[in-house]
């Protein structure tokens, strides 16, 4: 958005409160190409580790489907450089940044925002003044819950979730799936393939789940533990070596009620705008970030930055990238329904072909292969046809 | 003082806190998610430079925060 924003001539300040853009990384790094290439961005080679060429789902029972199409390809990235290398292309248009610079509050000017206070290096916060203030903070969102956004996620619709980026691991340039409530409950175990036979495994599971006692005796949600026991199963993995640990919490619900108020816009994973299904919200923040840039501009050139008039970027999102998300919660509400032998059902029934439909929002004909042999099923899956 | 939390109502029940921390952040093992911040409903956690930073005095000890985190790197401080 603030390349947009600088390209169309506004005048823009990012401040980032970490010393270093992209880190530390909080993500699997995968990113699909069609939604990049389709806003015309051509990735350089040093920000990404590998190409992708497609998926592999792998079933409870380790049946698995190889799904490869020009819909499947993409990178698994190197975030810390890619985050930058976004950075950088917004200076080039005109944009300006500061890292190490957090901001701790809103101005407000007749009960409506007008700037930011910003504290840099940690010393005494100080007032920037700014017609629009734009939210872009990632999950933890405190700047727009300051706006009075409802930007807080709730234990059941976020998966918590650790990974290592691990190496050496034989790929076929794939990115690999495994599914089962016992591997991964309401959530998924990934190894995301990189460069020089390295790959990042990870795992999310509901953070409302309760599989460990925490700190103090806590009943809570334990994804490290999972993955250390997924890891010690794979054959590869249980000799390989750790190069890096991360982890991090990840919306996977619906997108927060209102993403603008007067001065003030909320986009990305701050606004939960992140996919259901896999987790990921890089390509949805693109997206969003152009939407959101050609409002900014209508608004800039009206000199209207109302609540009403920023509106209009809400409307299209949710027109748009919103149903698709809609649709693919849906899906994730259902699928939390199904057990291992049902999932096991699922994956020896359908096709890569029927994945694809299912990931596009069509539902009908896959539910009608999988409940032509188990009839059971339809109680559970109809919510997908309804 | 132990309490329970809706996390899907709004506005947020709050309970009263004389400031006494509630909760303890092992910074050793802390991986800088902000997983906590994300689902604190009072903003009690925020990530300041390399650390979380916890203000006790809004926390209400709904345990949101030890229940997310990845890294398991917050404890619940018993009251004697």
């Amino acid at each position: 958005m603030a390349r947009i924003a600088a390209q169309n001539g506004m005048s823009v300040m990012i401040y980032d409160k970490r010393k270093e853009l992209g880190e530390p990384v909080r993500c699997g790094e995968g990113l699909g190409q069609r939604e990049v290439l389709a806003q015309g961005i051509d990735l350089p080679r040093w920000c990404f580790s590998t190409e992708i060429l497609g998926a592999k789902v792998i079933a409870p029972n380790g049946k698995s489907i190889t799904w490869k199409s020009k819909d499947t390809k993409g990178w698994v990235l190197e975030r810390k450089m890619f985050d930058k290398w976004l950075v950088e292309l917004a200076v080039e248009k005109g944009a300006k940044v500061k890292t190490y610079s957090r901001v701790t509050d809103l101005v407000k000017k007749d009960g409506k925002i007008d700037g930011v206070m910003v504290s840099q290096w940690g010393q005494e916060p100080f007032e920037v003044r700014a017609p629009l203030v734009v939210s872009a903070e990632g999950m933890e969102a405190i700047v727009a819950r300051k706006a009075g956004l409802k930007a807080i996620s709730t234990l059941y619709d976020v998966d918590t979730c650790y990974q290592y980026e691990m190496k050496p691991y034989n790929h076929e340039n794939l990115i690999e799936l495994y599914f089962g409530n016992k591997i991964a409950p309401r959530g998924y175990v990934w190894i995301f393939p990189k460069d020089a036979k390295k790959a990042n495994v990870g795992i999310g599971i509901g953070a409302h789940l309760t599989n460990w006692k925490k700190g103090g005796n806590v009943d809570g949600a334990e994804p490290k533990r999972l993955l250390d026991e997924f890891i010690a199963g794979n054959k590869e993995l249980r000799d390989a070596s750790v190069l890096q640990d991360f982890g991090g919490v990840i919306s996977v619900g619906a997108p927060i009620d209102s993403f603008v108020k007067d001065g003030f816009m909320c986009i990305g994973t701050a606004a939960k705008q992140v996919d259901p299904i896999h987790g990921g919200g890089i390509a949805l923040a693109m997206e969003t970030g152009i939407m959101a840039a050609g409002i900014a501009k209508k608004a800039h050139g009206k000199k209207d930055y109302s609540e009403k008039m920023l509106k209009e970027y809400e409307n299209l999102w949710r027109a748009g990238p919103g149903k698709k998300m809609g649709k693919r919660l849906l899906l994730r509400k259902v699928m939390e329904e199904v057990n291992d032998d049902d999932l096991n059902h699922i994956f020896n029934t359908i096709t890569d072909a029927d994945l694809q439909k299912v990931m596009e929002g069509s539902f009908a004909g896959p539910v009608a292969k999988v409940v032509g042999g188990r009839p059971q099923l339809l109680r559970i899956l109809k919510a997908l046809i309804g | 003082m132990e309490t329970d939390v809706d996390l899907t109502s709004f506005p947020l029940k709050k309970y009263p806190n004389k400031g006494e921390p509630m909760i303890e952040i092992n910074h050793d093992r802390c991986i800088q998610c902000v997983g906590c911040a994300s689902v604190c409903p009072v903003l009690a956690i925020e990530l300041v430079g390399l650390r979380m930073k916890t203000y006790p005095e809004k926390c209400i000890s709904c345990k949101a925060c030890i229940r997310a985190c990845p890294a398991d790197c917050i404890k619940l401080i018993e009251k004697k």
